[in-house]
């Protein structure tokens, strides 16, 4: 059984009768040539009068069969694959449809035209192209699923209206979770009509959690759901929910719907690292942002704001798909807040373009020195060496035994010089100020002896012994384990060339707590300075002491520079963070932690933010939900005019990658056994008309159209083709001489 | 406009072909001194035979040593040689009228007996004319002046295309009429029964006859060579017939070479010189390649 998608092509069969109609005119309008005979034309007319009619039969039957094939190739001519097609065709179904709206949706295609509007036109053309009786739940894929239309409805209007209102959102998407949520209402719907649109731009990146093994997706489960880590791909591979095809129905049908286009360009900044990461007032710094790009190569620009000021300009290449790193001085910043953006040209996807981040400035690193004057003397002139307020670094010294007088939370880093042993009470005190973000420095000495260690939950290893060195290994070179610590990376050497120390005596321990890392190493594998992060702060241990009893380090060139990382460093743990991800969830109290209930914070474009308050016993926790705009938010105190820069807010650039997926791949991915790809809004009708009704004939007509006109081509050329004349056959000379003598008779055509 | 030889061949063509000459390759009876044997004896430096003395023969042409030797009267013999007589027998009938470009058959046919009649009196010998269609129309007796080619000409070119054509009758009364030994130049399409016109052309060479056969066709006639299909009107006959040449020219060319072949092998098993002319080939160069070869071919 036939039906038509474009039956008004059916007027053109009617084309077949042209052949012949030339052929009648051709004889009414002939043409009289008055000829010397016509004796040879009779004779040669008797003998092959039946090849020459043969042969103009065959013409004109091949020329009508390729008006008619043209005809009917354009006619669309739908065949029905399965039985009673035409009841399948009207039959009832339910339909979900998955949109991604990551904001990579918003990639702009020129004239005002978008992918997004693409998605809308294409859903639009879905919901339109159901019957009376059908039945549709719309699901939209971000980072989480969001129903639009959870229970299947009917409405078409509404849902129409619903698709009308949709729009990006600023997160990444997983296509998985959002075709599991439309599946889960199809199943429950209860029809065997089941179709599964979904519709996005062709990214690699939404399907990625296709590719999620059952391990994988363990692992994920069990990982802690941070809501704000720094690293964007670490946030990405917790939030996978893995796809499980067999759960779906094998007679259902996925339509995948790539409105994208096949190579698309972006560049846009994913990151910022501030180098040193706590930045003290009146000294320069440096700003590496890093640079993602996908598409054909090019060169670009970045543009480094800060208070809103152009203070740098970097070019960059970008060579194919690929990630660069570009660094920028920044001049020295006053104590405060700053904000800063890094910004890439505008290109057709803007949402990324621009990178916000906040100078943290302060006006000096509060450092607390504890022990004898003589265990610090040295510690205290090398961050103090000039004696007044040097680099920033505030120095405060006091004996072991007035420890417990002085309130932690005013440093950001403690130094122990040979302070041990120290009671129950202030090793608890210590390890709460490294738990709050504090760094803690221990230098050993004669004081203490390896038990005196014991109480310490924090060390990055339990010491159990002191040794002193062999005579022929005091001097030691110094190796740097992890030269990528942030301690070690800026740390910049004299002109002394390798760091070799004289090592008496040292601290000695069997094993490295689990969570510790090694960063320098004396001699082959003798540990020197060891890491252990703690809560949110940090416990370094070295081996040897803050003097010259156990070691020539204090004054070794290198002891200076060292310390003052360590104290930057120190200092910077506990500081903010230079930028969040967008989240829909953040605890104020953990970023902001002199945040109040009364305070006002504002968004960017200064709309106010409600502060959600929970209290747990005698605390108060501030949160802050939906937090999706990027830029710089303020904080206005309560009983303060002035506003202050809180935090910056970043959209996940997990997204930005716009490497797209290849649609043959797509099925596969899917693992399901019914799987179409649609390339265009076109396509995708054309499919779901050829699923629904059938499977048209129109491309198989028109190419058997396409091979009869080669037919045609090479038979009437054949016929056509000119033969080796008689004149040429014979071979007359200029005198009239035949030169032909055996057989003058011309080819015969093949 | 130009009258007589001057309507047919420039004065550049005149000047090509006035260095060649029509030789017979067989002998011929002429009436004057001239440049070609003939079968009398006669009074050349050419010596032929001895024949018994009779009297009233001129002494003069006692062969003496004979008599020594022989005690006998012989008379020495020499060959004689006379002119040429050529005579011109040129088709009018309606298929001559045919020419594919702005030149007919019978233009080209008149204007090549200009140019064998030229070469013919400019080397002293005598060039007749018959015009015939399907009876003989214009008879002109051999002559060795140039008035005399010029008046032939004129007659020529004030006959224009006939309509019928008989030629296998038309060559027989020719035939009857040329008594003497004579090279006959036929210039037609020989449109008429293969068969019969080569009776005609063994009558010419049973009187001893040199035929020389020009076949004058047009290219279309030989290829066929037509674009489109049309109604092809027979001009002597009238009748037509409609036919698309495209599909047909192979046919047409095998019936065509067939008729040629059946021509080419009758003159060639009774000598007689036959060569195909084609309309789209200058005049003046096909008679000097035509006589170059057969200067050559007499030596």
């Amino acid at each position: 059984m036939f039906s038509f998608l474009s039956p008004i092509f059916l007027w053109a069969a009617s084309a077949a009768a042209v052949p012949l109609v030339l052929h009648l005119m051709q004889r009414r309008r002939t043409v009289r040539i008055p000829f010397s005979t016509i004796r040879f034309l009779k004779l040669a007319e008797k003998r092959s009068s039946s090849r020459i009619r043969m042969e103009n039969f065959l013409l004109w039957l091949v020329r009508t069969l390729l008006m008619l094939l043209l005809a009917l190739g354009f006619a669309m001519p739908m065949l029905r694959t399965r039985a009673f097609g035409d009841f399948l065709g009207k039959s009832s179904r339910d339909v979900g449809l998955v949109i991604d709206a990551s904001y990579s949706m918003d990639y702009a295609l020129g004239n005002q035209d978008s992918v997004w509007e693409r998605v809308r036109q294409s859903a639009t053309a879905i919901i339109e192209g159901l019957e009376d009786g059908d039945r549709l739940c719309i699901f939209l894929a971000t980072d989480d699923v969001k129903p639009v239309i959870e229970q299947l409805s009917p409405e078409r209007e509404f849902a129409l209206a619903q698709v009308k209102a949709l729009d990006t959102v600023p997160t990444s998407s997983q296509l998985a979770p959002a075709i599991m949520a439309a599946w889960e209402s199809l199943r429950q719907g209860d029809r065997k009509e089941r179709e599964i649109h979904v519709i996005t731009d062709g990214q690699a990146l939404p399907w990625n959690s296709f590719q999620q093994s059952d391990t994988n997706r363990v692992t994920a489960d069990a990982a802690p759901a941070t809501t704000n880590a720094a690293d964007p791909t670490a946030r990405a591979s917790t939030r996978m929910d893995a796809w499980q095809p067999e759960k779906i129905d094998p007679k259902a049908t996925f339509f995948i719907t790539c409105l994208g286009v096949p190579n698309p360009e972006n560049a846009a900044p994913v990151d910022i690292d501030i180098q040193p990461a706590l930045l003290v007032s009146d000294t320069p710094s440096k700003a590496q942002t890093r640079l993602t790009y996908c598409g054909a190569p090019r060169s670009t620009s970045v543009r480094l704001f800060v208070n809103g000021d152009e203070v740098a300009s970097r070019a960059a290449a970008l060579d194919g798909d690929n990630i660069g790193d570009l660094l920028f001085a920044v001049p020295p910043l006053p104590a405060g807040k700053h904000p800063a953006r890094m910004e890439t040209p505008l290109d057709n996807l803007p949402v990324d373009n621009v990178f916000h981040f906040l100078f943290e400035v302060r006006e000096s690193l509060p450092v607390l020195c504890v022990g004898a004057n003589d265990d610090t003397l040295f510690l205290s002139k090398a961050l103090n060496p000039g004696g007044g307020n040097s680099g920033g670094i505030q120095v405060t010294s006091v004996e072991t035994e007035n420890l417990p007088g002085e309130d932690l939370s005013g440093f950001s880093t403690v130094i122990l010089c040979n302070a041990l042993p120290l009671s129950g009470q202030e090793v608890i005190r210590l390890e709460q100020f490294v738990q709050a973000g504090g760094l803690l420095v221990i230098f050993p000495g004669n004081g203490a002896v390896a038990n005196d260690y014991k109480p310490w939950s924090c060390l990055p290893a339990m010491p159990t012994r002191i040794t002193e060195s062999d005579r022929s290994k005091t001097k030691r070179l110094l190796r740097w384990a992890k030269p990528q610590h942030p301690i070690l990376r800026n740390l910049r050497m004299g002109p002394e060339g390798a760091p070799v120390v004289t090592v008496r005596r040292e601290l000695a321990w069997d094993t490295l707590d689990p969570k510790a890392e090694m960063l320098i190493l004396s001699g082959a594998d003798t540990p020197f300075m060891a890491i252990r992060g703690y809560g949110r702060g940090q416990v370094l241990l070295f081996t040897i002491s803050a003097d010259r009893t156990w070691a020539e380090f204090p004054l070794s060139p290198f002891f200076l520079p060292l310390m003052h990382q360590v104290v930057q460093y120190g200092a910077g743990i506990g500081g903010s963070t230079p930028f969040l991800w967008a989240s829909r969830s953040l605890s104020l109290s953990e970023h902001l932690p002199f945040a109040s209930e009364q305070d006002v914070l504002a968004d960017p474009e200064q709309n106010s933010v409600p502060i959600r308050a929970s209290h747990s016993g005698d605390k108060t926790l501030l949160r802050v939900e939906n937090l999706l705009k990027p830029g710089v938010y303020t904080i206005t105190k309560a009983g303060q005019p002035e506003s202050t820069p809180a935090f910056a807010i970043n959209i996940d650039r997990t997204e930005s990658d716009l490497t797209p997926l290849k649609r043959e791949d797509i099925p596969a991915l899917i693992g399901h056994p019914n799987v179409v790809v649609a390339g265009d809004r076109e396509e995708l009708l054309r499919l779901i008309k050829e699923h629904r009704v059938g499977r048209t004939l129109g491309e198989f007509l028109l190419w058997l159209a396409l091979a009869l006109s080669i037919i045609e081509c090479f038979y009437a050329n054949l016929k056509m083709k000119s033969i080796k004349s008689l004149s040429e056959t014979l071979g007359v000379e200029s005198s009239g001489r035949i030169a032909a003598t055996s057989h003058m008779e011309p080819e015969e055509p093949a | 406009m130009a009258d007589g030889i001057a309507n047919f061949l420039t004065p550049g063509e005149l000047h090509k072909l006035g260095r060649l000459t029509l030789l017979s390759r067989y002998v011929v009876e002429g009436n004057l001194a001239g440049a070609h044997k003939s079968p009398q004896k006669g009074s050349s430096s050419e010596f032929a035979d001895h024949r018994a003395y009779f009297p009233g023969d001129d002494p003069k042409h006692i062969d003496w040593k004979v008599l020594g030797r022989t005690d006998r009267y012989f008379i020495r013999r020499y060959e004689d040689e006379t002119n040429l007589r050529v005579y011109l027998i040129v088709d009018r009938s309606g298929s001559m009228g045919y020419g594919s470009e702005k030149t007919t058959k019978y233009d080209y046919a008149c204007r090549l007996a200009a140019a064998i009649g030229y070469v013919v009196v400019k080397a002293r010998d005598s060039v007749g004319l018959f015009l015939h269609s399907d009876k003989i129309d214009v008879r002109m007796d051999g002559g060795n002046s140039f008035l005399h080619l010029n008046n032939l000409l004129k007659r020529v070119q004030s006959t224009p295309c006939g309509s019928q054509t008989d030629l296998p009758k038309v060559m027989h009364q020719v035939a009857e009429d040329i008594r003497k030994r004579a090279l006959v130049v036929v210039i037609s399409d020989l449109f008429g029964t293969p068969e019969e016109v080569a009776l005609a052309f063994a009558h010419f060479r049973k009187l001893r006859h040199d035929v020389i056969v020009f076949h004058v066709l047009d290219p279309m006639e030989i290829d066929l060579g037509f674009r489109k299909g049309a109604q092809f009107v027979d001009m002597e006959t009238q009748e037509t017939i409609n036919v698309d040449p495209r599909s047909l020219a192979p046919s047409y060319q095998r019936v065509f070479a067939e008729f040629l072949e059946q021509y080419r092998n009758a003159c060639a098993s009774m000598n007689v010189d036959y060569r195909m002319v084609r309309t789209d080939q200058p005049v003046d160069t096909f008679v000097r390649a035509y006589l170059e070869e057969r200067r050559r071919l007499s030596r």
